[in-house]
């Protein structure tokens, strides 16, 4: 009869060995199950009523009709508080065609939690690009790139999306901080370079205010008077290539505003754009 | 060097030409740019070239007007870094603007190039040198297209340092018509389990992106936006770039979110191009886990419990059988 003197340690050594296998599948499991891909079954339920989103069509859609018109964006603005709206106006949503953009820019960063800066009232139409745009309005403000001049703001054109923001491009009468006579600044965006319609072709759109002893205690806005100025600026500095300025011949973008002073951020706008044809 | 913008598009084999430099007895349009009296920039434009449309013409319904644009940029070898504008226009209104970016580095000349329109969406491409052909077509603006006599320009601008020698507008460029207005995108968007959600729980978005017209949609970023403290996405990216989207090219995708926070968050889900950009937004309510045992935490940490005791026995078992 044979004798295995180690049989009891050789079946030990494989009970062992069968034991950590086990809990090294045990320990892969829970890892398996901690990564993102586990789905737990969850109880079937009715899907959400499946929304069908139709193009919106061209207009103005403040946030107050949040959740009716199509292309309103649900979720409180706060920052709409800051702004002494009126006459119905307020943050809102442009449809232009397909295109949609804000009537307001935004400070600090491209967030609609953030304050806003001023009202858009000028939009650069027909044949118009940001680079176009500052070349030829280069002539009365030539400030765009350097110090203050080309302190970004920022427009959310996309309704949809976070992620559709875009930085200003600016233009400036003079970098001059601290001077005593206002100085007139204009921001223009869009996408790409510009948008494109059928119907006001390629164009950017902008916010113009004044800086008045700016960072020397002075106030930034007075946004109608400046509009009004810049257009008569536009009127010589676009007439080179065929262009024109009509002040206030632009569309009724619901962002009037009281003319109030508050804290220097000194608001005022009637709520109707300048249109300015660029060839 | 020769570039399309970007592929000729296929719904041009279906356009019927109406006007081109060729059939107006032209070569080719040849524009220098000079500049302009303050110096900021310099300037262009071609003669204007006549051209009739008939009784009760007008951009849109069941005929839509294309704007053909085909040239080539010469650019100056002591072209500095700038920016160029390149457009065509009937009676005065644009309807295609390409632009180009000059970037000189030393010796070396980097041409990028871009274009917004509602046949290409964007389109942005570049290429070392000093000369590029590009070719592009555009929906034309309503502005632009009138009954009776019309006029087709051309017009060069260029900003900054740019330099050009020559521009020369190629004779196939013109105006055709075609049954197929621009593209549009519809978007479908259903989620699961349901509106009421548990932490822990995961939730399906699916997103559905068509193009019910004829004419594709190019250039769609398509995805989502959503709370990062409430959902944490499982199958990423959120958002994602498509070149076209069609009748027979749909976008079909489903968003795996697992629910991290109580609360009413919302998800936005939509598509953008320069034809539409449709949304959506989902704001379920999210309420605490199941009540009593929370599968979802603890299943893990009592299996990395378990393991870990399992090892130490099995060691045990094996080290007492040594001894």
């Amino acid at each position: 009869m044979l004798h295995y003197p180690h049989a009891s340690s050789l079946r030990r050594r494989v009970l062992g060995r069968t034991v950590t296998l086990l809990g090294v599948a045990v320990l892969t499991c829970a890892a398996l199950v901690a990564a993102p891909g586990w789905a737990d079954s969850g109880s079937p339920a009715p899907t959400i009523d499946p929304p069908t989103i139709v193009p919106a069509p061209p207009g103005v859609y403040p946030d107050k009709a949040q959740g009716q018109g199509q292309g309103s964006k649900s979720g409180p603005i706060t920052n709409v508080e800051i702004c002494p709206c009126e006459g119905g106006g307020g943050l809102a949503w442009i449809v232009q065609q397909k295109n949609s953009f804000r009537n307001f820019d935004f400070q600090n960063g491209p967030n609609e939690s953030n304050p806003l800066d001023w009202p858009v009232d000028f939009i650069y139409l027909n044949n118009a690009s940001i680079s176009k745009v500052q070349s030829q309005m280069g002539m009365f403000l030539p400030c765009q790139t350097t110090g203050v001049c080309a302190a970004p703001m920022y427009m959310h054109y996309g309704i949809w999306s976070s992620y559709a923001w875009v930085t200003s491009a600016n233009m400036k009468q003079s970098l001059s901080a601290c001077t005593p006579a206002a100085d007139l600044h204009q921001r223009i965006y869009a996408p790409s370079g510009r948008f494109y319609s059928t119907n006001w072709g390629y164009y950017v759109i902008g916010t113009t205010h004044y800086d008045y002893q700016e960072l020397c205690g002075g106030w930034s806005g007075k946004s109608e008077q400046a509009e009004k100025a810049v257009c008569q600026d536009g009127v010589v500095a676009l007439a080179y290539t065929g262009g024109a300025c009509y002040y206030n011949g632009g569309p009724v973008l619901a962002n009037g505003t009281a003319t109030q002073n508050i804290n220097g951020h000194y608001w005022m706008n009637d709520g109707t754009a300048t249109e300015a044809l660029v060839n | 060097m020769v570039c399309a913008l970007v592929a000729p598009a296929t719904a041009a084999a279906r356009d019927h030409p109406v006007v081109s430099l060729a059939r107006l007895g032209l070569q080719k349009v040849v524009l220098v740019p000079h500049k302009a009296p303050d110096g900021r920039f310099s300037f262009a434009q071609s003669n204007r070239f006549t051209f009739s449309l008939p009784r009760g013409t007008r951009q849109g319904g069941n005929t839509w007007y294309v704007m053909h644009l085909h040239f080539g940029v010469e650019v100056a070898p002591d072209t500095g870094s700038g920016v160029v504008d390149v457009s065509a226009s009937s009676d005065s209104r644009s309807s295609d603007l390409v632009e180009l970016r000059i970037g000189r580095v030393a010796n070396v000349i980097h041409l990028s190039w871009n274009k917004v329109g509602l046949i290409h969406g964007t389109a942005t491409r570049s290429v070392v040198g000093r000369r590029v052909k590009l070719e592009d077509q555009n929906i034309m603006v309503l502005a632009g297209v009138r009954p009776g006599e019309n006029y087709l320009q051309y017009q060069v601008e260029a900003f900054g340092q740019a330099r050009l020698t020559r521009i020369v507008v190629y004779p196939d460029s013109g105006i055709s018509k075609s049954s197929q207005g621009p593209g549009t995108l519809r978007l479908h968007v259903s989620a699961k389990p349901g509106p009421r959600l548990r932490v822990g729980q995961i939730l399906h978005v699916t997103m559905n992106v068509t193009d019910p017209q004829a004419r594709p949609v190019r250039a769609v970023t398509a995805g989502l936006s959503y709370d990062r403290k409430a959902f944490r996405l499982l199958n990423p990216p959120p958002l994602i770039q498509l070149p076209v989207v069609s009748r027979s090219h749909p976008y079909r995708r489903i968003f795996d979110l697992r629910v991290l926070a109580v609360g009413k968050p919302t998800i936005e889900v939509g598509a953008q191009s320069v034809n539409a950009s449709p949304e959506a937004t989902i704001t379920p309510t999210v309420r605490a886990g199941p009540a009593g045992f929370q599968w979802n935490l603890w299943t893990p940490l009592a299996g990395v419990a378990l393991g870990a005791a399992l090892i130490i026995a099995g060691r045990r078992i094996r080290t007492g059988a040594r001894s």
